[in-house]
């Protein structure tokens, strides 16, 4: 008797499975592969278990386990700090106490671990499709917990699903509630962030092959929405990094910026540095907001010019060289604001080690190119007719490819004369080279061109495809001029995405953007993007800032007593909807027919002074009834009423009301000629 | 069956003190407030609320996943700790409302002998369309029954008690308890059952039967029991003394049977207050039941003597109920207070 308060039912066991299973699979992407089996493993044990086959494992095995837990952990990532290590741990306590776990206690601390692994998974994504899966993990999860309370016996899983969605159902409202209103405060202290996800989109390096590698990925870079119209998708050069340092095969960033740029980054709150009176804005400025999916890096993507905004997003800086930087890597999604002006000039005054550093080229190599600069330079007499020269050779008989022969080591002489065949980072490098070799200060930027503009959702979408090199040459008064020499060779590339022209090659099999052909599919495609966007921004992106502008829509102005009202009126008014919705449901049901004759007849033999018993049911009354009265008339009519009641209630077969009123009047005659018997025999003693 | 888990807690000497002085007090306004009665029905008046321990395990989830959300500045995170927040709290109306409209009438007791189980038998019931889940009826510690009200409008259950005193023995308050649906809330009622239950004296064999109670009108009586006839088996019914139940017989798989007796000896046998061993009342009785089970289960025929009370020599269960009853009743102590279990 008492066991069965500890026991755990037998059901929920089969709900516990499925609720970790589903918390712990979209993990196991991040985690070292042995977990997964181990879990198989605990599995089966505890389904043979569960069909009486093995006993529970001893405890020699439990303590073997749990040593071999760790050493494997140590194993696969040498420290025990990070997250993925402590995730890990926690999974494996999970996994363990699963071969203990016996009683309901056992079972609810697995059930609360479950719960905090489903939160887990949203630090490794954060899409929408992970969130409608995680509220699966949470119905699974509710459910277990549900079963269990539920005695064995009435843990029906249809039943047990649909209370637990019923009380999910009830509990969101007042979730909602809480988030729009519970304040934000963000970081408390530092935290450890993923690590083993692979760093994705372009990076601080450039050699040739690197873009066009990128090229091949179908994923999604960033998405950006403009305030008003947006640019022309040919002015859309996202600036990611600028590199200036050439060693004869790939470029890279300045190791460190020289001391006399100091600090090269502006935050936006400090002194503004001196570089920061170095570039002007000319014409009208924009303003855009960018969702960035999760690099790994630190840099960000921008139009030229940034204008360091009013409002500094804590976190982001401008850098020296034109570009936003991040404080800490992106491992997450990253929202922020940017104000950029599209005609600018940006180092309008070039300090001579300055110059002397975007000069920079190595002692040897690529003799045929610096000839040819050199001899080109003298020819055309200024820098733009030098530069128009050059463009016009790239427009000669270039082929712009995403299959470029490989090169040797002179490699900008054997791509300018020999192949001849390039992509956007060929392009880029040799026109760099051949700028600085003629004595013009130039330097090659990496970010993104274009995008894809997705008019359900009203935002530019920019695949890991669209990533592009250009470069930038200086030119007196001007400052530095953007010059993307692909545009010379492939002037559609420029205005039109690769996804667009070259869906087979770019896009994966497996994705809806490769069939991009079908108009439907590109529809849904092009949907659930943006979807996934408008849940972004209105989701992972309601920050401090947000919640106060809704707040302040909202209750026009915000103060802490309102704040307490809301909540207060808002709480309570949600909590007195559910209790309605309980005492509706579970309000007394109007009498079916047969309850309501039963009802009639018990009346008819409260009078005559019989009163049914509590849990007495009908035919033992009657009985009881009969046995007393010792009159066959009542005797009759009492079994002919209770064979009509069995037959309705449980045999379920329809009685008619005629026959109901019969039985009554049958009922009534009986009693009053029974009370009239008695009457006249009295009389008749007396 | 299995440890009880309160054995373990040993609170220091001064809490227990202060726990036993408050526990004291609100054993008496309790008291005042529960009045007892054969029927009762459950409503937020006479409703206590509060959460589990597992209740606090689960705000402590909250906690944790909330300090993660806030750390990561992760809205998803902290979007899961509010659901579990705002789930916790809808748990609060859904036990409540599992709970309130339960109706519990008792609809009657069966005697026993002192420090065995007496038996409640009660209804609970609910009006038709509600639907209550795992509700747990305790008569005082460990005694505890599950019902559930599905499909179902009302059931009939038995609890069981050991009486702990002769006489008219009122049972402690039933403590009604559920959890559902997610035990993360404890909602739980005290209900005083205008039913007591009849005690008899502890029954104590005490050697021989005395000479002089043995006073036969028709010679003397072999009064060893054990050298009586045996009769036969019969099989055992609920409520039943465990004393002749066939324990080889149930070991064997054969399921619980009852030996019988019978005695050819049909002499009036006097049963002596005065004439029984021992000094004090309740040790007089005792031996006396004794001897109103024996010689009823030898079917002889006998009558009881008791200072000012004297009861007629008879034969049969009902002779054997009557005589019980008397001594269940004899010299009895006034109706003590409600005895409690534990209260929380």
């Amino acid at each position: 008797m008492t066991a069965e308060r500890f026991l755990l039912p037998r059901n929920s066991l089969l709900w516990l499975i499925a609720a970790q299973g589903a918390a712990l699979l979209p993990l196991y992407w991040s985690l070292p592969f042995w977990l997964p089996l181990i879990w198989t493993g605990v599995l089966v044990w505890r389904l043979q278990e569960f069909r009486g086959r093995w006993p529970m494992p001893g405890r020699m095995l439990k303590v073997a386990l749990t040593g071999g837990c760790v050493a494997g952990l140590l194993f696969s990532f040498r420290t025990m700090l990070g997250l993925e290590p402590m995730v890990s741990l926690l999974i494996c306590a999970v996994l363990l106490k699963q071969l203990e776990m016996q009683r309901r206690r056992d079972a609810l601390l697995l059930v609360f671990l479950n719960f905090f692994l489903i939160g887990v998974q949203f630090l490794f994504a954060q899409e929408l499709l992970i969130s409608l899966y995680a509220i699966g993990c949470v119905l699974l999860a509710v459910t277990a917990l549900l079963s269990i309370q539920q005695r064995a016996g009435s843990d029906r899983a249809a039943r047990s699903l649909r209370l637990a969605g019923r009380l999910m159902l009830h509990a969101l409202p007042l979730m909602i509630l809480m988030f729009v209103v519970m304040p934000r405060i963000g970081s408390l202290w530092s935290v450890p962030n993923p690590t083993q996800i692979a760093r994705t989109g372009v990076s601080d390096h450039l050699s040739p092959g690197d873009v066009s590698k990128l090229a091949r990925s179908g994923g999604v870079a960033f998405r950006a929405s403009f305030q008003g119209d947006s640019p022309a998708p040919e002015q859309l050069y996202w600036r990611g990094l600028v590199l200036s340092r050439f060693d004869g095969q790939s470029w890279s960033q300045n190791r460190k910026p020289d001391v006399r740029l100091q600090p090269a980054v502006y935050w936006g709150f400090e002194r503004e540095p001196g570089w920061l009176q170095n570039r002007e804005a000319l014409g009208e400025s924009f303003q855009y907001s960018v969702i960035l999916e999760p690099t790994q890096q630190r840099w960000l993507f921008s139009l030229d010019m940034v204008i360091p905004g009013n409002e500094a997003q804590e976190g982001i800086g401008l850098a020296w060289d034109g570009r936003l930087i991040s404080a800490d890597e992106v491992s997450s999604r990253l929202q922020y604001q940017v104000t950029s002006n599209p005609d600018y000039r940006l180092e309008p005054e070039l300090a001579d080690w300055r110059r002397d550093n975007e000069l920079q080229l190595p002692g040897q190599g690529n003799p045929r190119a610096r000839e040819t600069a050199q001899r080109w330079r003298e020819e055309s007499g200024n820098d733009e007719a030098y530069i128009d020269r050059l463009l016009a050779l790239y427009r000669s008989d270039f082929i712009y490819t995403l299959e470029p022969p490989l090169l040797g080591e002179d490699s900008v002489d054997e791509f300018l004369w020999q192949s001849r065949q390039g992509f956007c980072e060929h392009f880029a490098s040799s026109f760099v080279f051949m700028a600085r070799a003629a004595g013009i200060p130039a330097r090659v930027v990496v970010g993104y061109l274009g995008g894809e503009f997705n008019a359900q959702g009203g935002y530019w979408l920019v695949h890991q495809y669209d990533a592009h090199a250009w470069s930038e040459v200086w030119l007196p008064e001007r400052g530095w001029v953007r010059v993307d020499p692909t545009a010379a060779v492939a002037p559609e590339r420029v205005r039109r995405s690769l996804g667009d022209t070259q869906a087979a090659v770019v896009e994966e099999v497996i994705s809806l953007g490769r069939y991009r052909h079908i108009p439907l599919l590109d529809q849904m495609r092009l949907q659930w993007d943006s979807l996934n966007y408008h849940w972004h921004r209105a989701v992972m992106g309601f920050d401090q800032d947000a919640q106060y502008r809704l707040l302040n829509r909202w209750l026009n102005g915000v103060s802490p007593l309102k704040l307490v009202l809301l909540v207060l009126f808002g709480g309570s008014l949600l909590l007195a909807l559910i209790s309605l919705q309980l005492w509706w449901q579970s309000r007394p049901q109007p009498l079916s027919g047969a309850q309501r004759y039963h009802q009639r007849f018990e009346r008819l033999l409260l009078r005559r002074g019989w009163r049914r018993r509590p849990g007495e049911s009908t035919a033992v009354f009657a009985a009881r009834v009969a046995g007393r009265e010792q009159s066959p008339l009542i005797a009759s009519a009492l079994e002919a009423f209770v064979t009509l009641y069995n037959e309705q209630v449980y045999a379920d077969a329809p009685v008619s009301s005629v026959r109901w009123e019969a039985a009554l009047k049958r009922m009534r005659q009986a009693l009053r000629q029974q009370s009239g018997a008695a009457i006249s025999s009295s009389r008749g003693r007396h | 069956m299995s440890q009880n888990p309160a054995a373990h807690r040993s609170p220091p000497s001064i809490f227990a003190g202060l726990r036993r002085f408050y526990q004291h007090r609100f054993d008496r306004w309790l008291a005042s407030r529960l009045q007892p009665a054969r029927s009762h029905t459950l409503n937020n008046r006479r409703l206590f609320i509060m959460p589990s321990r597992a209740g606090y395990g689960f705000l402590l989830v909250v906690v944790l996943l909330w300090l993660t959300g806030t750390n990561y500045d992760n809205n998803l995170v902290l979007a899961l700790a509010f659901f579990l927040a705002a789930l916790f709290v809808v748990c609060i109306h859904h036990t409540f409302f599992n709970m309130t409209g339960l109706h519990i009438e008792v609809v009657g007791s069966a005697p026993c002998f002192l420090g065995e189980d007496g038996e409640l038998e009660l209804v609970v019931s609910c009006s038709p369309g509600r639907r209550k889940e795992a509700l747990r009826l305790a008569l005082g510690e460990g005694n505890e029954s599950w019902v559930d009200l599905l499909d179902t409008t009302s059931v009939r259950l038995k609890l069981f008690t050991p009486g702990l005193q002769r006489g008219w023995y009122q049972p402690p308050r039933l403590r009604v308890e559920s959890r559902f649906p997610l035990g993360l809330i404890r909602c739980w009622s005290w209900v005083v059952l205008d039913q007591p239950i009849l005690v008899y004296p502890r029954p104590l064999a005490g050697g021989e039967l005395p000479q002089t109670a043995a006073a036969g009108e028709e010679g003397k009586l072999v009064s060893d029991p054990g050298a009586e006839d045996f009769y036969g088996f019969r099989g055992y019914q609920q409520g039943e003394s465990l004393r002749h139940i066939a324990w080889k017989h149930y070991a064997r798989g054969q399921g619980l049977h009852v030996k019988e007796y019978s005695s050819q000896q049909s002499r009036v046998v006097w049963l002596d207050y005065d004439a029984m061993p021992g000094t004090g009342l309740e040790a007089r009785l005792s031996r006396l039941c004794h001897w109103v089970l024996q010689l009823s289960a030898s079917n002889t025929v006998f009558g009881l003597r008791l200072p000012g009370v004297e009861l007629a020599p008879g034969q049969g269960v009902e002779h054997r109920q009557r005589l019980l009853r008397q001594l269940a009743l004899y010299r009895c102590q006034p109706q003590s207070a409600v005895v409690g279990g534990s209260l929380l």
